[in-house]
């Protein structure tokens, strides 16, 4: 497919005249009635928290269990488990899949590692990684006329310095083309400093109006210098720059809406890129997610896990040596730094344990995938203790639907705000043969959220699919409160 | 002609099957192919399926639009077309017919009438025998295809060129993490190694330029008084002398009067140097041009290009001088000034060794983790020094691959290139493979195809190798892994920690292999020291060196390719690329 530009993307979503570059036009844009209607149940702002994890899940193995009464368990499923005590807080949703990575209309699955740029996309084809512009990056411009999200990784680059690096994303863009990848933060210390940078106390002081000031005439500058390198560049070279310009003009704006009294407290410091600190890395970059989030100093943050599925790393010494894993003993399967091939190329014929997945190939699997859910449950406990899990959206999406790089079923979840939660939404499937589904397209997720958050679509990522979610096969509705 | 028809010969040579013939980057060769039998392929194509292509098929199968293959066909594109016609379904003309004449496999219904495979049939036969002709050329000396200067552009620091440049202009020693991408995508739409310079994949977005705005803080923090004293910009109170010197060094050229009357506003020293640190002319290294330049690069462009290329620095002193002067612009003049900087290039890190540490993936071998005895820094660095002494000497490509060392062969035997393509405990014939196929030879790779299981059964089979042939049985998978385990196989004498040996769980290693993809050096070898000595000699790793390195340079994939023997020294290559004209001109 020809990827669309990045301005012609904004301007079929309706965004392009809010982008930095039109900010003159911003504040017509944002009338107060549609930011009442982005507000929660609790009547708080509706926050969004993107979380993307590698390898896939396993059908039939990740799903609860409806019992006789109606209510749902996780407790049956291995990988769900540690969610149980949050089951009334989230939405699972099965059956959806980057339909997007398939050929138009052939029962024929596409591996590809395009999933993960798929997920809160809607776009990409096969292998592109170029993907569209990114939920989060739109709701951003739309709620803020500039990129305000928060960015964070965990464990980006295998076992090596640079793995508490910025990286470019896997998960975020800002429109189409490969230049447009947006970058994450992966170490604690720099996504404190940048997450409560332009920090001013309520009521503010003069000498924040001061630096202020000195910052946009700084930006000023920089910008006119750019302007002239513009007026001599065409084509891809241009956009480059263009996007620089975006940036320089969405830090221009006044934006600062922390609503704490000072910068929460949190050890930053003292990480390494190494699998025996994995666990704490993950989860103090869930403490800082949240501390934003509850400071008012964004509304939007996105969590990448672990990369994708091709870092490398060795599972059992992150389980061994996380504290929240403590009493859990690794299988020796997951001792090995290349686990992806090894194990979850193994563990499945058409996304369901069969065929010749060993037990322990299986066991392995589902211990390596409840370590990701282990880290969700610790992030959805610390919305709730910070008190702002019924006003945040929190969207959970992995890079494929089985760990063969399939499309089909793709897992999803939402948490906590925005919607009803507490049911499990079971879309239409079809099985076609193994490995070839066809799957309720997951952009309709995509579109039921940027909805929700007032953003006027209809489409996300791939017109070809078109709506929201629309009923599962209970006959459900995803439905916003 | 947009799309030149001898550019056409060697494109089809390399795509008619997705994993089959030779699927070089076919935009680099060009040249000497009888155009004859191409032209009748073009022929048949007009005369028999150029009505049916752009009546039924080009309304889904063009850019942006919904079919399948998307992007494959376009009105009036004939020889694309040609191209994309020869992609599809392995080239079979039979299997396309079936495919499009099935309402049932076929989404947008059926298209072919039965009056017109005899003409899908015709229009192969034409393109086989322009194939054929076309693979004879692929070893023959790469030609400029096309002489279309690059365009206009700037080019983001990478991180370790943002680190020289601040060290060079303030003294102060910081780090800045800027992202780069790991892959591109090639001329055909599959992965390619991608350089951390990387002009396309890498902008300046919020968490950038946060970076780079506490960076200019920290250097506002600790630029020493000595060096603010040699720019004249002792006080903090801003005179024209410090303007002038310090942001010609900033921005590696001189001021104009507009800038200097601007600068003059910023009040301060310290508010001169949080600009210029973030400042677009300071981070980018610009390619404009100017109005004194022409279609060409100004001369301090050149100098910085030059710079920064070889050496990951801004230009010194002798290359501002000579940009200055205006005796850039002269070929001879660049060409020693390569030369004086290739030579002072003595650090293990140098960015020429650096170039071949990314090109053969080599670093990954620092950080593995090993079952094992296994030191991966000094494995690494062994890698490095090895490099670093092929060049040196004056060494060139055959040198780097055939010199022997501790009686491993070349660079591809040394435990770096061996540690990096294994896992901990495995050796990996197809990580060995593929980066031979794809970054040696150039040989293009996609992605596994739809519909293939990874995980088949190894039927008892006990080395990586038995296992692997296993799984490349399948005749789905055989097509690309033709391609590549050849290469790996050859390499089995060798572990994971890159040490010899001869048994592999139990098993005698079996090390032969045999190479039989259309190449220059196709026939079958014992093993990974025959296999070395043939392809060093061969034109297509030339090629494919040239094709990267050119890659390298300019921060972008090109499709012009220089003449490059696997026996020349390294260094004359580089000043010849450095000279060319096509180095200074932009569009």
């Amino acid at each position: 497919m020809q990827a669309k530009s990045r301005r012609a993307l904004l301007k079929d979503l309706g965004l392009l005249a809010c982008s930095p570059l039109w900010a003159g036009a911003l504040g017509s844009l944002l009338p107060t009635e549609k930011l009442m209607a982005q507000a929660s149940g609790s009547g708080a702002p509706l926050k969004l928290l993107l979380l993307s994890f590698p390898h896939g899940l396993v059908n039939g193995a990740w799903e609860p269990t409806r019992l006789g009464d109606g209510t749902l368990t996780f407790q049956n499923s291995p990988v769900l488990a540690p969610l149980e005590r949050f089951k009334d807080k989230i939405n699972i949703l099965s059956g959806l899949g980057f339909e997007n990575l398939k050929p138009t209309s052939i029962l024929r699955p596409q591996f590809s590692h395009g999933g993960l740029a798929s997920a809160f996309t809607g776009a990409a084809r096969g292998d592109e990684q170029g993907a569209a512009a990114s939920l989060d990056y739109l709701l951003s411009l739309k709620l803020f006329g500039a990129d305000r999200v928060l960015r964070l990784g965990s464990f980006l680059a295998y076992n090596a310095p640079q793995g508490l690096d910025d990286a470019q994303s896997n998960i975020c863009f800002s429109g189409s083309g490969d230049s447009n990848k947006l970058s994450v933060l992966g170490n604690p210390r720099k996504a404190y400093e940048k997450a409560f940078a332009d920090f001013v106390p309520q009521g503010g002081s003069a000498d924040a109006d001061r630096r202020k000031q000195e910052q946009l005439a700084l930006h000023a500058a920089l910008s006119r210098q750019l302007s002239q390198m513009e007026k001599r560049l065409a084509g891809d070279e241009l956009a480059l720059i263009r996007m620089h310009q975006e940036t320089l003009t969405g830090m221009m704006q006044n934006t600062s809406s922390f609503t704490c009294q000072s910068r929460p407290e949190l050890m930053v410091d003292g990480f390494q890129a190494r699998e025996e600190d994995a666990g704490r890395l993950t989860q103090r970059q869930m403490d800082l997610a949240v501390a934003a989030l509850q400071c008012g100093g964004t509304r939007i943050a996105t969590l990448e896990l672990l990369a994708h599925s091709h870092g490398s790393y060795n599972m059992a010494k992150i389980i061994a040596n996380d504290p929240l894993s403590r009493g859990q003993s690794p299988s020796p399967l997951l001792d090995t730094t290349n686990f992806h091939a090894q194990i979850a190329h193994n563990v499945s014929i058409g996304g369901r344990f069969e065929g010749s997945a060993t037990p322990a190939i299986q066991e392995a699997f589902l211990q390596s995938q409840r370590w990701f859910f282990t880290q969700f449950a610790y992030l959805l406990e610390r919305l709730q203790s910070a008190g702002i899990l019924d006003s945040t959206l929190v969207m959970v999406g992995t890079e494929m639907g089985s760990p063969q790089h399939l499309g089909d079923s793709a897992p999803f979840l939402i948490a906590g705000g925005g919607f009803g939660m507490g049911r499990w939404f079971e879309y239409e499937t079809t099985r076609v043969s193994d490995y070839e589904h066809r799957c309720t397209p997951h952009q309709g997720l995509l579109v039921s959220v940027a909805q929700r958050f007032g953003l006027n679509v209809n489409t996300f990522g791939d017109e070809r699919f078109m709506g929201p979610l629309g009923r599962d096969k209970r006959g459900q509705v995803l439905s916003p409160v | 002609m947009k799309f030149p028809l001898l550019g056409l010969l060697m494109g089809l040579a390399v795509v008619l099957s997705s994993c089959g013939g030779d699927s070089v980057d076919h935009r680099r060769y060009k040249g000497k192919a009888d155009a004859g039998n191409c032209n009748q392929a073009l022929g048949a194509y007009q005369k028999l399926l150029k009505p049916i292509i752009e009546q039924r098929c080009v309304a889904c199968h063009s850019a942006g639009r919904s079919g399948a293959l998307s992007g494959q066909f376009a009105m009036n594109q004939d020889e694309a077309n040609v191209m994309a016609l020869s992609r599809m379904l392995g080239g079979d003309a039979k299997a396309i017919y079936q495919k499009a004449s099935d309402p049932l496999k076929h989404a947008g219904g059926k298209q072919w009438e039965v009056s017109d495979e005899p003409k899908l049939v015709e229009f192969f036969a034409a393109l086989q025998a322009c194939r054929s002709n076309a693979n004879q050329q692929i070893n023959r000396t790469a030609k400029l295809c096309n002489a279309e200067p690059l365009p206009r552009r700037v080019n983001l620091l990478t991180e370790r060129e943002y680190h020289n440049t601040v060290l060079d202009l303030t003294g102060v020693d910081i780090q800045v993490s800027i992202p780069a991408p790991r892959t591109i995508l090639d001329a055909n739409g599959n992965p390619r190694l991608a350089f951390a310079n990387d002009q396309k994949s890498r902008t300046i977005d919020s968490n950038l330029a946060f970076s780079l705005q506490k960076a200019s803080e920290t250097v506002v923090s600790k630029i020493s008084p000595e060096k603010r004293a040699a720019y004249g910009c002792a006080a903090d109170a801003l005179t024209d002398e410090c303007i002038q010197r310090f942001g010609a060094k900033a921005f590696r050229r001189p001021l104009s009067n507009d800038e200097l009357s601007a600068f003059r506003l910023l009040g301060s020293f310290p508010a001169l140097l949080r600009f210029v640190l973030q400042a677009p002319d300071f981070l980018y290294i610009s390619q404009l041009g100017d109005a004194a330049s022409g279609a060409n690069m100004s001369a301090y462009e050149i100098a910085a290009t030059m710079a920064y290329a070889l050496t990951s620095f801004p230009p010194d002193a002798e290359l501002t001088t000579l940009a200055q002067q205006g005796k850039l612009f002269d070929s001879k003049v660049r060409a020693q000034q390569a030369r004086r900087l290739l030579a002072a290039a003595t650090e293990i890190d140098q960015p020429m060794v650096q170039f071949f540490a990314d090109w053969l993936e080599l670093a990954p071998s620092e950080t593995a983790s090993k079952t094992g005895s296994y030191d991966g820094k000094a494995v690494y660095r062994e890698s490095l020094s090895f490099i670093q002494n092929q060049l040196r000497k004056g060494g060139s490509l055959s040198s780097l691959f055939t010199t022997e060392n501790q009686g491993r062969k070349g660079i591809l035997e040394q435990r770096a290139f061996i540690a990096s393509h294994a896992s901990d405990k495995s050796t990996s014939p197809v990580k060995v493979g593929k980066t031979i196929a794809r970054n040696l030879l150039c040989l293009s790779l996609p992605p596994p195809p739809p519909g293939i299981s990874t995980n088949l059964p190894e039927a008892g089979a006990v080395t990586t190798r038995a296992k692997l042939e296993a799984h490349t049985k399948n005749a789905a998978c055989a097509s690309c892994h033709s391609r590549i385990d050849p290469f790996g196989f050859a390499f089995e004498g060798f572990d994971p920690l890159g040490q010899r040996r001869s048994i592999d769980n139990g098993v005698a290693v079996d090390t032969k292999a045999s190479v039989k993809l259309g190449l220059s050096f196709d026939r079958d070898y014992a093993g990974s020291k025959e296999l070395i000595t043939s392809m060093a000699e061969s034109a297509e790793l030339a090629a494919c060196f040239d094709s990267f390195f050119q890659q390298k340079i300019y921060g972008a994939q090109t499709c012009e390719a220089q003449e490059v023997q696997a026996s020349e020294s390294i260094t004359d290559y580089v000043a010849r690329l450095l000279s060319s004209e096509r180095f200074i001109k932009r569009k």
